[in-house]
């Protein structure tokens, strides 16, 4: 389960790991309809960052699964602080993109 | 007068507008034009995604590299 810690009322650090990743594409194969947009763009965007630095809010309105594992909104918060091992971007990558195809007809 | 055209405090964005507010600032910028981002942290994400959106249209130079406060001066080609 993703470590949320509230440092003040600005300022979110955030840990996940290998588990949360899993989570996150448990969530997405479940409902893949409902999170089509999200699957797309974090299998087509990750490997511009090279896939440990991505960031789910480069683009808009792509941070539901994340924001859902973490079980608040970081939009409250100005700033926060992300730690997560390789593992979890490229475990991520890995469920998106068995779930790509899927995805890609759910919203053709 | 400052040198640059535009200034982006990127902490007093919410999360999902800073990545927005910093490119819609860049695309307003005339060619040598340039903008400011000072932030809390590295902007290497930033980076990768300008480098995708706008290879070779930019330059990209630390006037403060942290440990607390990072400053990108950031030149429109």
């Amino acid at each position: 389960m993703a470590k949320v810690n509230v440092i003040d009322d600005k300022t979110l650090k955030i840990e996940l790991s290998l588990e949360d990743a899993v989570s996150m594409v448990q969530q997405a194969a479940g409902e893949v309809d409902k999170f089509a947009s999200e699957i797309i763009t974090i299998f087509e965007k990750m490997p511009t960052f090279n896939f440990t630095h991505y960031c789910f809010y480069a683009f808009e309105d792509t941070a539901k699964l994340f924001e859902n594992v973490l079980g608040i909104d970081p939009k409250q918060y100005k700033t926060f602080s992300l730690d997560a091992p390789d593992a979890f971007f490229y475990s991520l990558y890995g469920g998106m993109a068995s779930l790509y195809d899927e995805a890609k007809k759910s919203v053709s | 007068m400052s040198e640059y055209t535009a200034i982006v405090k990127v902490p007093e964005y919410p999360p999902h507008l800073k990545h927005k507010t910093i490119f819609e600032t860049f695309n307003k910028l005339n060619p040598s034009e340039t903008m400011l981002i000072v932030n809390d942290h590295d902007p290497i994400p930033l980076r990768f995604q300008f480098d995708s959106m706008h290879e070779g249209k930019y330059t990209w130079e630390y006037i403060e590299q942290g440990p607390d406060t990072f400053q990108v001066k950031i030149e429109k080609l």
